[in-house]
């Protein structure tokens, strides 16, 4: 049969070939999702090679279902539907062979792109602008033939698949002027840059994918079911509705972010509006196809599998949408977002309605343009029931697992202890994508064989006999291709990226550029990105980090504890691409800034699994370069040096929070009564919790020889030795008490590898601890002495912090120098007990600098140490060379160093000077209880500065 | 197929009080679609006042941040 002849609206031809290519990017596309899902649980698999980490996967695998697999057919599908809808020609058909070409051209070599490490930031709108060119070029000019064809079509009556065409195509183009031009080039910053890629992500989904999706449903459902469409009053509600709903949603993206709330709540409620055009689609989808199910499932042919795989869809579509709308809520937000809940959704929705409406179309179109009948229904049978199960199980196994795992965080879970948890539920997602891409690979091949052996379509099937015209018919105004693409297109989309975008440009509120600083409450300017941490944040982007690490902290309780404080909107000040993320397949790194030592950053880079057993971070090795001699660490190149400082920089614009953060706040620690019969159980668990967590660094004879330790300068502690720097027990390199081990493993020790562990239950703390002391004999061979005691801390007063000084001169400058910055005279020539050089404390660093207080700046610490020594180090024992009065007064000497550093930070950091008294009275309070008490002398508050300090430390001398 | 458009022309009838296809589903002349004017159910229509109701109260409580908003 001479198929060209009789569809003489269309081309065959070129939907053929748009077709064709479909089906390469619905093969090509899903199956990197598919890579990317089994290095969730197998992270090896195609590990240490940049091009094929899940950073550079990820974007292409996303872009390339969302542009390739569903928009190809979707625009080979517009070729088909708009000619017979307007029953006229496309506009400028021949067009459409150069369009298939250059929408070729941009999806291989964009995903190259990605491949390659281009990558803008962000989130579905990564192409870098050679590509959003190409993308966009093919757009317009399809946006043309298909207006061009409206407007000159012989159809008086503009059928509702139209409307969302021509409406998905306005859309788009505006959408992604909004993604390619105003997101990275209008100088858009922080929050209100975080608010705009809002409104895009969701216009991708809602504004393109929706639309497109159901453009070809409403078409080729009633085709496939041979029934009419249900009722145009539904076609009606649902398409203007969602023009008018859609639009508002996207801040939900990033809900109990510094996005102002108001912003947020309005997302919420059109959110919950959706439900509206989406039930009024789904009730219209159902009520065609009602009277027909039996049809429909007994059919054979194309147009049967196109009626199955839109009532597919439709059901997907229904429980998708509703899971995305409840999801915007609040409270489901803390019990879904940032997990594979989301993903879920995306899944639910973009896969299972989205793309299983594409693959509709072409089970109809594919035998109408080659002319004959599908080769094997039972091959399309396959192709269905593999998409019903392995979607299916890919999604209440993505719901399942998102919710297991935000519980565990509400719950106070350590975060890779919730990863570990998800490793067999990826498993089930691998096993699930597997169906999915099979069930695809039949279809191609059933579609290759339908092209070459399939069976003749009988003319009818190909054409039928056009109806008569009804003349008479009346189109409303809202019927009309002007007030779909105006109104709809664009007043309603121009409304919302006012509303929820343009608006907050104009609220200065929302682009300030201070903070509060957590320790003093005063507010203060953040610091612009130097030269190096920006290159930092450009490596940061090009690997993707940001798929898998969120930067902002939620007002949750549990995330405050695990992370730091919340997120303030100034933090992000200087933040293009803003880099929020959607999901935490690693840990939020808001807060990750003096966290760790960049030697422990550098070592993870290098083999996260070295020193995480469970994690599931890629290998960076190309971040690395040869050492310098063999045998020695391999040295962070350009690329990890500025990486390590963007790192080591986040979260520190709000000051020094990390010297008062709550779950690190141990002071006696805790400890427990070994006995007989709970000491094996407690050894199997810390054996346990020392393999998961401590080996890579420790390793496995306690020996401090672990993999990791070849990066660090401060090597990690042998415990075969039993000395331990930090201990309340008297006497040089005394063992330690259990309280002494927790509060070190809770606090971590700052500057150093050494991280805090509070985040792992006191438990296992608890048993780790025992474990540890397996490893040295002195635990079976000595006797654990009782703690010193500390006697009450004096006031603060300026005369103990002058004496202070005195003794300090006298007792500490030697090594930690006249001004406390452990520069002194033999500071240079110091090693510890294994022969590796050592550093005096420099007490004026803040929290977790290297080289400064490990143990944080509190007094009764301070206090301990000076009077029992650090083990293993020079740092000698004091105890019965100096009174505890003196030692206090040193205590005071030496937080007054730390004090006054902060202050001058502060300061420089434009806090207002006339504070500066109750600033100080603040940070006082943060480190010595007597201050908190009010014990603090007002001179101290008031006057305590470089200029009067020495004359009272002359009086003091006196 | 025949009856069941028949049956929906009464029901929109019935709801509506008038159908403007009276003669039946409107055909699309070269796409062979045709379609029903139909009518909204009722129930949809509750749905949708309910969620505007629902949506004013929303902004209006949620309009501005409680504090603290810790959850």
């Amino acid at each position: 049969m001479d198929v060209e002849a009789n569809n003489s609206l269309v081309n065959p031809r070129l939907i053929k070939w748009w077709l064709g290519w479909s089906l390469v990017w619905l093969t090509v596309f899903p199956l990197v999702g598919l890579l990317v899902s089994i290095k969730f649980h197998y992270p090896e698999f195609l590990d240490g090679e940049a091009w094929l980490t899940f950073g550079r996967l990820r974007p292409v695998h996303v872009n390339g279902v969302v542009f390739g697999a569903f928009s190809t057919p979707f625009l080979g599908a517009l070729y088909y539907m708009v000619p017979r809808l307007c029953g006229i020609r496309m506009y400028k058909e021949r067009w459409g062979w150069g369009i298939l070409a250059l929408w070729n051209v941009f999806l291989i070599t964009g995903s190259i792109s990605y491949l390659m490490g281009y990558n803008s930031g962000f989130e579905t709108a990564e192409y870098e602008w050679p590509f959003n060119i190409m993308r966009y070029l093919a757009l317009v000019l399809v946006t043309i033939q298909v207006v061009g064809t409206m407007y000159r079509r012989k159809e008086k009556k503009v059928y509702v698949s139209l409307w969302y065409a021509s409406a998905a195509l306005i859309w788009t183009l505006i959408n992604l002027f909004i993604g390619g031009v105003i997101l990275p080039h209008a100088g858009i910053f922080g929050v209100d840059n975080a608010a705009m890629h809002g409104l895009y992500i969701h216009y991708v989904v809602g504004l393109w994918l929706t639309p497109a999706g159901l453009a070809m449903v409403y078409y080729f459902l009633p085709l496939g079911s041979g029934n009419p469409l249900y009722s145009h009053r539904l076609s009606l509600l649902g398409f203007w509705t969602l023009a008018f709903c859609y639009p508002f949603v996207g801040t939900h993206h990033y809900m109990l972010s510094p996005i102002p709330y108001w912003t947020q709540t309005i997302a919420v409620v059109y959110s919950m509006l959706l439900i509206v055009p989406v039930w009024a689609v789904t009730v219209n989808f159902f009520g065609t196809a009602k009277g027909r199910w039996s049809a429909i499932a007994a059919g054979r042919d194309g147009a049967s599998y196109a009626a199955k795989f839109c009532m597919l869809g439709a059901m997907f579509y229904l429980i998708g949408c509703f899971q995305g709308s409840t999801e915007a809520l609040r409270r489901m937000q803390v019990l879904t977002h940032f997990s594979d809940f989301v993903i879920a959704h995306s899944h639910f929705t973009v896969l299972g309605a989205m793309v299983v409406w594409a693959l509709a179309s072409m089970y109809y179109i594919w035998p109408k343009v080659t002319g004959r009948e599908l080769w094997s229904y039972k091959l399309a049978s396959w192709h269905f029931w593999l998409t019903v199960s392995g979607i299916t199980l890919m999604v209440v196994g993505l719901m399942t697992q998102g919710l297991i795992q935000d519980e565990m965080l509400e719950y106070g879970a350590n975060f890779v202890d919730t990863v570990k948890e998800m490793k067999p539920w990826w498993v089930t997602r691998t096993i699930s994508g597997a169906l999915i891409d099979i069930g695809l690979l039949l279809m191609v091949f059933n579609f290759i064989k339908t092209a070459q052996h399939g069976a003749a379509l009988s003319k009818e099937a190909v054409i039928s006999a056009p109806s008569p015209l009804h003349p008479s018919v009346r189109v409303a105004w809202y019927e009309k291709p002007q007030a779909v693409m105006m109104v709809a297109g664009v007043a309603f989309l121009g409304l919302a990226v006012y509303s929820q975008g343009i608006s907050l440009l104009l609220d200065p509120a929302t682009h300030v550029k201070t903070v509060t600083d957590a320790s003093t409450g005063e507010l203060i300017k953040v610091a612009s990105y130097t030269p190096k941490e920006l290159r930092g944040r450009e490596v940061y982007i090009r690997e993707g980090c940001w798929y898998c690490h969120s930067q902002y902290i939620r007002p949750l309780s549990d995330e405050q504890f695990r992370w730091g404080p919340q997120s303030q909107m100034g933090e992000n000040a200087y933040d293009l691409p803003h880099l929020f993320g959607t999901r935490r397949i690693g840990p939020d790194l808001t807060r990750v800034g003096l966290k760790y030592a960049t030697g422990w950053h550098a070592a993870h880079h290098w083999d996260p699994r070295n020193i995480v057993p469970d994690s599931i971070m890629p290998r960076f090795s190309w971040l690395f370069k040869a050492p310098d001699k063999a045998g020695d660490a391999p040295e962070l190149n350009a690329d990890g040096v500025a990486l390590m400082a963007y790192l080591q920089r986040l979260g520190t614009s709000i000051g020094d929070w990390r010297e008062g953060f709550s779950s690190t706040q141990v002071d006696k620690g805790m400890s427990l009564q070994i006995t007989p019969q709970n000491e094996p159980q407690l050894l199997t668990l810390g054996q346990h919790v020392y393999e998961r967590r401590c080996i890579g660094c420790h390793g496995v004879n306690g020996d401090g020889k672990g993999p990791a330790a070849i990066f660090f300068q401060t090597k990690p502690r042998d415990f075969t030795s039993g000395i331990f720097k930090f201990r309340s027990t008297p006497g040089q390199d005394s063992l330690p008490t259990d309280a002494d081990l927790f509060k070190t493993i809770t606090h971590g020790l700052w500057g150093t590898p050494m991280p805090p562990w509070y985040s792992i239950s006191a438990t296992k703390r608890l048993a780790v601890i025992q474990y540890i002391k397996t490893f040295s004999k002195r635990w079976k061979q000595e006797k654990v002495a009782s703690p010193i005691e500390i006697s009450p801390e004096p006031s603060v007063t300026s005369a103990s912090i002058a004496h202070g000084k005195v003794l300090f001169d006298q007792n500490c400058s030697v090594c930690h120098g006249e001004t406390g910055e452990g520069n002194g005279t033999i500071a240079n020539s110091l090693t510890d007990e294994w022969g590796h050089a050592v550093r005096p404390a420099n007490f004026t660093l803040s929290a977790g600098e290297q080289g400064g207080e490990k143990l944080g700046h509190d007094s009764e610490h301070v206090f301990q140490t000076i009077m029992t020594g650090v083990g293993g180090t020079p740092m000698p024992v004091f105890q019965g060379q100096l009174k505890p009065d003196e030692a206090w007064n040193i205590v005071h000497y030496e937080q007054s160093l730390r004090i006054k550093a902060h202050e001058e930070n502060l300061i420089k950091a434009g806090m207002d000077k006339t504070r500066l008294p109750e600033a100080r009275r603040r940070l006082w309070a943060e480190l010595s209880p007597a201050a908190r008490q009010g014990n603090i002398d007002s001179t101290v508050v008031n006057a305590m500065s470089s200029d009067n300090l020495p004359a009272v430390v002359e009086t003091a001398k006196e | 197929m025949a009856a069941n458009d028949e049956q929906e022309n009464e029901k929109n009838k019935a709801v509506l009080g008038s159908d403007p296809y009276a003669d039946g589903p409107y055909e699309y002349r070269d796409s062979q679609l045709r379609e029903h004017h139909g009518h909204i159910p009722l129930w949809l229509w509750a749905v949708t006042i309910v969620l505007i109701v629902w949506g004013i109260y929303y902004l209006l409580t949620y309009w501005s941040a409680p504090h603290p908003v810790i959850y």
